[in-house]
Order: structure tokens, then C-alpha cells, then sequence
């Protein structure tokens, strides 16, 4: 089965970017534009990995995070934290609801291509070669 | 606060230069008075506030929209396939960006604070030249992208009683 990314941020720049660094494998980009958008979703479509931003409009990532933990359908979803906030009582909050990474932007795509192959299982697509990574 | 403004000076240069290096591959360089923002290039401002126990403050980044464009490029390509985006909204997240590395930064020198969300708002030369004078930022600088200009401005102040 396929795997699906759920990602949630504000911006659709992010937003954009992570599809187009996924594109080369075989993975569903499903997307939230903010943490109760991405709540909604993650129900839905029970992804494989949520990429969460902290900083976001209507509901943020910490609060996201409370809901999804709360919920019993969808509170073993692995979540990567990726945001330009790093401030330590919010890592330190982050940490202990269980997110499984923490990275701060601006953020390397290699980087961020392994952390989310230690969680799932990325096949590359035959026929796209992948994404050149930032160095 | 209690920093000295050359520890402000490195912040910001420190800042953009990492964000533009890391996530765009781009160099930003001191702009000289012999550098000159292409005329009627509109201007988009991303001011990003910031907040601590007992101050409050503002990143704010101006950039022309030929470099947003050209960031724009870098950052989701340009093929067939490749998704129209908002300039305003890759502003944003330049801003967003900046204010993260100014924050981590003030960290590093015992000064924690939290971000807001970025607000962005298309400006002209004139109204740039205005707000500048009006904003009075503690730290700011002129700063060059290849061919196109960015300014970054910082200012912090305790809140009011």
C-alpha cells in the first residue's frame, strides 16, 4: 500500500516544497493549512507521517499535537516537527507529547528525506529521478 | 535589551546569510551605495513579531518581487508540472525563516523569546522610505542578492507598563 505524508503549514510555500521533495517516491502528499485542517485530515485519511509546523493560524502544531494524542484513531502517528520556532519549552513540550524529530528551518532536504526514511519506507518511482538535495 | 548593537549587526547578517545559503543557495552581501533596487520593482514586506517575558519585538524583511520570484524558482521549480504559488506567501516564509535564525540566535545570548505568524503587505519605494523612518529600528541593514536588493530590520523594546 501506499504510504501518505500528511503536512501542515500555513504556508503553501512549505507546503509545495515537501510535495515537490516527495514527488520522486511513491508516497500520497495529503496537506493541512493549519492544525485544525490537519486534525480534520489525519482523521481522514490516517497518514503513514505527519510533518507539522509549529507557528500557524486558527490552531497551532503544540495544540494539534494535544488533540492528536487524545484520539485514540490517530494518536500512534508518528510526527516530524518542522518549524523556524526553536525555542526550548516548546521542543521541550513537543518532545514530551512524542514527536519523533524536531527540525528547525531553513532545513536541508537530504536531511529531512532521511529522518522521514527512518520512519516509513520510501520507494523511489521508476520513472522521476530524485530530487537533488540543498547542501 | 541589553545587547550591543554590533551583536545586533552580527545577528542579522548571521541570519540572513544562513537562511538565504542553506535554503536558497543564494549569497547576500552588504549593499554598497553604488547598488540601486531596479525601479518600479514593487516591494514586499514581511514583519514577523516577536515576543519575551518582558520585551517584545519585530524582524522586518523588504524584498523586491523580482527576488521573491526568483526564490520562488529555486524553491518548487519551474517545469510544467510545477504548482503556481503566491509571492506573498513565499515572503511569508522568508520572513518566517529569518525571524526563526534571529530567534535562535537571541537564544544563544540568554534572551528566549516565542514567533508570531508573518504579515506581508505589498509596499512602495515611497512608503518603504517613510515606514523606515517611522519604524526606527535598532538594527538595519541594506543587503544585496545577485543583482536584487533586500533590506532586514530589527527592533526591540520592553513592553509598555
Amino acid at each position: 500500500m501506499t504510504p501518505k505524508i500528511l503536512t501542515v503549514d500555513d504556508s503553501k510555500t512549505i507546503r509545495l516544497l515537501l510535495a515537490r521533495m516527495l514527488r520522486p517516491f511513491q508516497v500520497e502528499v495529503v496537506e493541512g493549512g493549519n492544525g485544525e485542517e490537519g486534525l480534520q485530515t489525519a482523521l481522514r485519511e490516517k497518514p503513514s507521517l505527519i510533518i507539522l509546523d509549529y507557528n500557524m493560524p486558527v490552531m497551532d502544531g503544540v495544540m494539534m499535537l494535544q488533540q492528536l494524542r487524545q484520539n485514540p484513531e490517530i494518536q500512534a502517528i508518528p510526527v516530524i516537527m518542522l518549524t523556524a520556532e526553536s525555542n526550548p519549552k516548546i521542543i521541550s513540550t513537543v518532545a514530551r507529547l512524542g514527536v519523533r524529530d524536531y527540525i528547525v528551518k531553513p532545513f536541508q532536504e537530504d536531511l529531512l528525506l532521511t529522518k522521514i526514511k527512518k520512519i516509513i519506507s520510501l520507494e523511489t518511482k521508476g520513472d522521476i529521478p530524485p530530487v537533488v538535495p540543498n547542501s | 535589551m541589553n545587547l550591543p548593537t554590533q551583536k545586533l549587526d552580527e545577528i542579522a547578517q548571521q541570519s540572513l546569510q544562513e537562511v538565504f545559503r542553506k535554503q536558497f543557495r543564494m549569497e547576500v552581501i552588504p549593499a554598497d551605495s553604488g547598488h540601486r533596487t531596479s525601479l518600479g520593482d514593487p516591494i514586499l514586506k514581511s514583519e514577523v513579531d516577536w515576543s519575551s517575558a518582558n520585551l517584545r519585538g519585530v524582524v522586518q524583511i523588504h524584498l523586491t518581487q523580482g527576488l521573491v520570484r526568483e526564490i520562488s524558482l529555486i524553491l518548487l521549480g519551474d517545469g510544467p508540472d510545477a504548482s503556481p504559488v503566491d509571492l506573498k506567501d513565499v515572503a511569508g516564509e522568508i520572513g518566517n525563516m529569518v525571524a526563526g535564525r534571529v530567534s535562535a540566535l537571541l537564544a544563544q545570548e540568554g534572551i528566549h523569546g516565542t514567533l508570531e505568524t508573518p504579515k506581508v503587505r505589498v509596499v512602495n519605494q515611497e512608503e518603504t522610505e517613510k515606514e523606515k523612518s517611522e519604524f526606527a529600528p535598532q538594527q538595519h541593514g541594506e543587503w544585496i542578492c545577485g543583482t536584487k536588493r533586500l533590506s532586514l530590520s530589527l527592533k526591540f523594546h520592553p513592553f509598555a507598563l
